[in-house]
């Protein structure tokens, strides 16, 4: 095996990571603070990348150029949805949050196949073909600005939740809903701010990623079974865990396909989990079940 | 009355399993006891299961239920009506991952029936063809009833569709039941045509024939070019599409004459995907002369395209199986990097055919990028049906099967470049099989594909081998 | 005034249901029409697999979301055993059980240990990997999936081609037979067992209940039901893929029916099927041929609307509504019964 192309596999798997732990991070905060399983997460996600891509039709806004007005939108979204939506639903069993948000995830892709029709669209920047090379091993330029940004923006947002009075209220709740409560934490705001939030950081992920993968209504799928793989990795509601969780599964997937066989590289990066979460029920870095 | 016997009352017994009271009343003959159990066990139950009344009510509940159903078995059918028109049923996934085909399909009928429906049906008196279109949502279960709605309930006379094999196989299991004809235009799985069914027609080729063409040409290029290819890969999409490709490559593989080459990587990559660089990976490292690809979203011939010059893979042909790396949406996404690609088809932009290069341009007109392969698949689809309308006269399924079973129509019939339409008759190998359907090998250049093989018919000659990444700076 | 009694054989109460059977059993007598009846064996295939959902995720509280790769079992080891050696599809849906019985045995015992949200998306994982494998095992057809060869009509092989009506008889009787397990089930220790397990698992275990076990013989049960699910789906569409066996709206679906249906109760997932597979059959019936994507859209909507109005399920509003029509006879009966009249 040429170890050079062994690298290049290793490499590759962190860039593919790091756009999993993107997507990850917006899930994992709205499991932690709000408690709901969204199914419906992907398709966010697809809803951010046809914003990017109507911003590069109408005005040829470049990904990065349209990343303020997609996190914008999606929070905005995200505001409406959990107090138009989700918030009938956050004291049903879990079971019927779960119904809900599949009958989301249908309805939204319906919505973007009737409005976008079912062609597949890619956006074309003048960074889409170039690479960064380092020696002998090349990273996909897109790609390598989508893993930087989202380290960026993991990095503020952070900063969000450990500095700003609405932050701390997210984390609060997310640790002891009555708790915060009695601290005079608004319950209901610090819910559609943190979904909204949630809702933002796939946004941003939708327009990054659109810079190098085709937008399509049923593109959001797929992303959100990696997303959950990757949170409960981390540990569910642990913003460090999605983002360490996303680079194990990224690696993990490139480096089965590389030494396995590239048709069963899921396998790998799924068995990896299930062992994982054998060893250590929560997550690499969650906290145990809430009561 | 007696005097009430002062032991009269009502007494609670108590065991471990069961509980239960007696009554005691002197007024009365007998003593009263009801006992029921706290907890019991399967063989309990099944042993104190009345089994008498179960029959019984068994037998009454079919007697209930039958009775009630033969007095009020109202079976109202409405009466045929003549209408003036031909209803062909048209099955293809409307959403669902494939849902661009049935558009695209939808499309092209659309033009063709424009220009048709103008006279109609002559043979009808003018009736016109109608579509009745049904969504098969991409699954076989969906397939299967669609397909009896479109025969019991619409009482469609032809049914066409339905792009994806595995289900035109169970859509045509149903029409073969009903005695109703069904044309795909664009199913390519060999084993469509190979169940020896009677109402299945298929206007255009299958893998085997398509592969074939390819070892044709591969063989041919050797000759006149004098370079030596001794090594092939595969890399194809793990669904229907793909697999059958390779399938048909590794069977002419075997072929004495056409085949031979040492194979190096067969690997089927999952589609869709997000990511290509471990396939690539192992295709640098093996290295081959030819590649056989089949990329079936054009979003993967993307990927694929943009890997191959990153990770700076390179041989000496690359053949694909049509579909993503022919697309509109391929060619406008990477540019050049799609140059010298090479690909089979049913049919190029470039086809000389006069009805082609107009139909071409309206198309062109209306959605704003050439048609592709696919969509001249629909095209003569649908015009074959609707000759075999016009020379059956009838719309009785059982008369249409006859003239598409004796149908010839010439090569100026159809846009695609074949030889003509020719049905295969039953009892042979590949009933329903159009025997004259060819193919032809294109290589992408510039933004748009050309036809480079058969020889004669070719537009462009053929960059061969193809230039590494290096070469083309 | 008598004292409490349970009747022990078949009184007046038991009417209505048992009319509702023979009405079920006599429908394709006045109904042929293929399209109807198809609706109708769909709406029975589901409340089958809702039903052996109910028993893992409405008693036993674990949302497993890789029923789908039992349904796939099944439906392979049926379809292998028939195209390639000709076996019956009957033995083959034993067989397909059995397998699906190891299969949870061997996933389960680990993956019952998770609680809550990671026990749902370990099964997740899990169900994904199992279609990934069957996607590339060669030997059951790969992508490819098992092509079936089409016998004339015939019950030992289980294929029936001029009327619908065998199928519907056939998923019927089955459905007859889940629901009388799940109604043993839900009424011996195993399922008081499973309550006390969903309520609250660590206390349920301070009383001596072998939580681990019993949630392994609900996985287990549920995956027998699942499969022999699949194996009637494979006979009736005859050919079986990875994508439309496996895929994860097998197990999206049973988990809306049993849902919808109201999770404790045993005929929940009856009424949820009834309720939904129609809806989705029909809105694609109407509005399939329209602009794409419409028929999705509706259903979609609906789907939002019955989660956001029936939370716990349609069961429980029946079953009231049910009792209520039963007190309502009992007090006829009274009313003109003689010996009640005096005194």
């Amino acid at each position: 095996m040429d170890y050079l192309l062994a690298v290049q596999a290793l490499v590759d798997g962190l860039a593919l990571g790091g756009v999993y732990s993107l997507v990850s991070i917006g899930l994992t905060l709205i499991y932690g603070t709000l408690d709901i399983v969204n199914f419906a997460h992907g398709d966010f996600m697809m809803i951010g990348m046809y914003v990017a891509y109507m911003l590069n039709v109408a005005v040829g806004f470049d990904p990065l150029q349209s990343l303020f007005i997609c996190t914008s939108v999606l929070f905005v979204i995200g505001l409406a949805v959990e107090r138009g939506l989700i918030h009938y639903i956050l004291d049903a069993p879990p079971a019927s949050q779960i119904f809900v948000t599949f009958g989301l995830l249908i309805a939204l892709e319906s919505v973007a196949l009737i409005i976008w029709g079912p062609d597949y669209r890619v956006i074309r920047t003048s960074y889409s073909l170039a690479d960064v090379r380092i020696g002998a091993i090349s990273i996909s330029a897109p790609r390598a600005i989508s893993f930087v940004i989202s380290l960026m923006f993991s990095g503020l947002l952070y900063l969000f939740l450990a500095k700003t009075y609405l932050g701390r209220a997210i984390r609060a709740v997310s640790q002891h809903r009555e708790g915060a409560m009695l601290v005079g934490v608004d319950i209901h705001q610090t819910y559609m701010v943190a979904f909204g939030l949630g809702l933002a950081c796939v946004g941003i992920a939708g327009a990054l990623v659109s810079s190098f993968f085709y937008i399509y209504p049923d593109a959001g799928l797929a992303y959100t079974l990696v997303a959950f793989v990757v949170c409960v990795l981390g540990g569910m509601g642990s913003f460090i865990g999605a983002l360490i969780g996303g680079l194990i599964i990224g690696v993990t997937e490139s480096l089965t396909g590389f030494f396995i066989l590239p048709a069963i590289k899921e396998l790998g990066s799924f068995t990896v989990f299930i062992l994982i979460l054998l060893f250590k029920p929560t997550g690499l870095f969650g906290r145990s079940i809430r009561e | 009355m007696a005097q009430p016997f002062e032991g009269d009352g009502l007494y609670l017994l108590r065991s471990k399993r069961l509980m239960g009271h007696i009554r005691v009343d002197s007024s009365r003959p007998r003593i009263v006891r009801k006992t029921y159990k706290l907890s019991s066990t399967a063989s309990d139950w099944w042993v104190s299961l009345d089994k008498t009344k179960l029959v019984a009510t068994a037998i009454i509940a079919l007697v209930i239920g039958f009775g009630l159903g033969f007095a009020l078995r109202p079976i109202i059918l409405p009466p045929p009506t003549l209408i003036r028109e031909v209803k062909i049923g048209s099955l293809y996934p409307l959403s669902g991952p494939s849902a661009k085909y049935g558009r695209d399909a939808r499309r092209v009928f659309d033009l063709a029936l424009e220009e048709i429906n103008k006279n109609g049906v002559k043979s009808l008196g003018g009736a016109k063809i109608t579509l009745i279109w049904a969504d098969n949502q991409g699954k076989p279960d969906v397939e299967r009833v669609e397909a009896e709605r479109l025969i019991t309930v619409e009482k469609v006379s032809l049914v066409v569709g339905s792009c994806i094999s595995s289900l035109t196989l169970v859509g045509s299991e149903v029409s073969e039941r009903y005695q109703v004809p069904w044309v795909t235009g664009v199913s390519a799985a060999t084993p469509l045509t190979r169940r020896d069914f009677k109402w299945f027609f298929r206007t255009c080729a299958h893998d085997e024939m398509f592969v074939k063409s390819i070892f044709m040409f591969l063989k041919e290029l050797q000759s006149r070019t004098g370079v030596k290819l001794g090594t092939m890969a595969l890399l194809y999409d793990n669904t229907i599409f793909g697999v059958s490709f390779a399938d048909s490559a590794k069977l002419w593989n075997k072929d004495p004459e056409l085949g031979g080459y040492r194979m190096v990587l067969d690997i089927a990559y999952p589609s869709p995907t997000v990511d290509v660089s471990s396939e690539v990976l192992k295709l640098k490292g093996a290295n081959p002369d030819i590649l056989l690809l089949s990329p079936i979203l054009p979003a993967d011939a993307i990927l694929m395209s943009e890997t191959f010059r990153r990770l700076d893979f390179n041989c000496k042909i690359i053949i694909a199986n049509d579909a993503g790396a022919t697309h509109p949406d391929y060619f406008a996404a990477v540019g050049k990097l799609a140059d010298y690609i090479c690909s089979r088809a049913a049919w190029a932009p470039d086809v000389s055919k006069p009805r082609s290069l107009d139909i071409n341009r309206r198309f062109r007109e209306l959605y704003g990028t050439n048609m592709d392969e696919v969509m001249a698949r629909y095209y003569d689809l649908i015009w074959t049906v609707y000759w075999a309308l016009e020379k059956a006269g009838s719309t009785d399924p059982a008369k249409i099967r006859e003239t598409l079973l004796a149908l010839e129509l010439s090569p100026d019939q159809v846009i695609c470049p074949w030889r003509g339409v020719k049905f295969a008759p039953p009892g042979d190998k590949d009933a329903g099989q159009n025997l004259l359907a060819t193919a032809l090998i294109t290589m992408n250049l510039n933004g748009t594909f050309y036809t480079v093989w058969p020889w004669d018919v070719a537009s462009v000659k053929i960059v061969f081998p193809m230039p590494t990444w290096d070469q083309r700076k | 005034m008598e004292g409490p009694s349970v009747s022990r054989g078949f009184s007046i109460t038991s009417l209505p249901p048992v009319i509702i059977v023979g009405l079920a059993l006599a429908l394709p007598l006045f109904i042929s029409d293929p399209v109807t009846l198809h609706v109708l064996f769909m709406v029975f295939l589901y409340a089958i697999l809702g039903e052996a959902y109910n028993i893992i995720a409405g008693f036993a509280g674990q949302f497993s979301l890789c029923q789908q790769a039992f349904f796939g079992i099944g439906a392979y080891t049926s379809a292998v055993m028939f195209s390639y050696w000709r076996i019956s599809p009957w033995i083959g849906m034993l067989l397909g059980a059995s397998f699906s019985v190891c299969v949870s045995l061997v996933i389960g015992y680990p993956v019952l240990r998770l609680r809550g949200h990671y026990f749902v998306l370990a099964t997740l994982a899990l169900g994904q990997m199992i279609k990934i494998i069957f996607l590339n095992w060669k030997d059951v057809g790969g992508a490819f999936g098992i092509w079936m060869p089409v016998v004339p009509d015939s019950l030992l092989y289980f294929q029936f081609h001029t009327t619908k009506a065998p199928y519907y008889y056939i998923v019927l009787l089955l459905l007859l037979l889940t629901v009388l397990v799940t109604y043993k089930i839900r009424n011996s220790r195993l399922g008081l067992a499973l309550f006390a397990i969903k309520e609250d698992e660590v206390a349920a275990k301070t009383t001596g209940i072998n939580a681990h076990m019993y949630k392994l013989t609900a996985f287990a049960i549920s995956a027998i039901f699942t499969s022999i699910g699949g194996s009637i789906f494979a006979q009736y569409v005859l050919i079986v893929e990875p994508e439309s066996v496996m895929s994860f709206w097998v197990v999206d679906l049973m988990l809306i029916v049993a849902v919808l249906g109201g999770l404790k109760s045993v005929i929940g997932p009856l009424i949820g099927s009834f309720l939904l597979i129609p809806v989705s059959e029909y809105t694609r019936f109407l509005l399939g041929a329209a602009l794409q994507g419409v028929h999705t859209l509706v259903y979609g909507s609906i789907l939002i609307l019955f989660a956001i109005a029936l939370p716990h399920g349609v069961a429980g509003w029946v079953v009231k509504a049910y009792d209520r029509l039963l007190v309502a006879l009992g007090s006829l009966m009274a009313s003109s019964s003689p010996e009640l009249k005096t005194g």
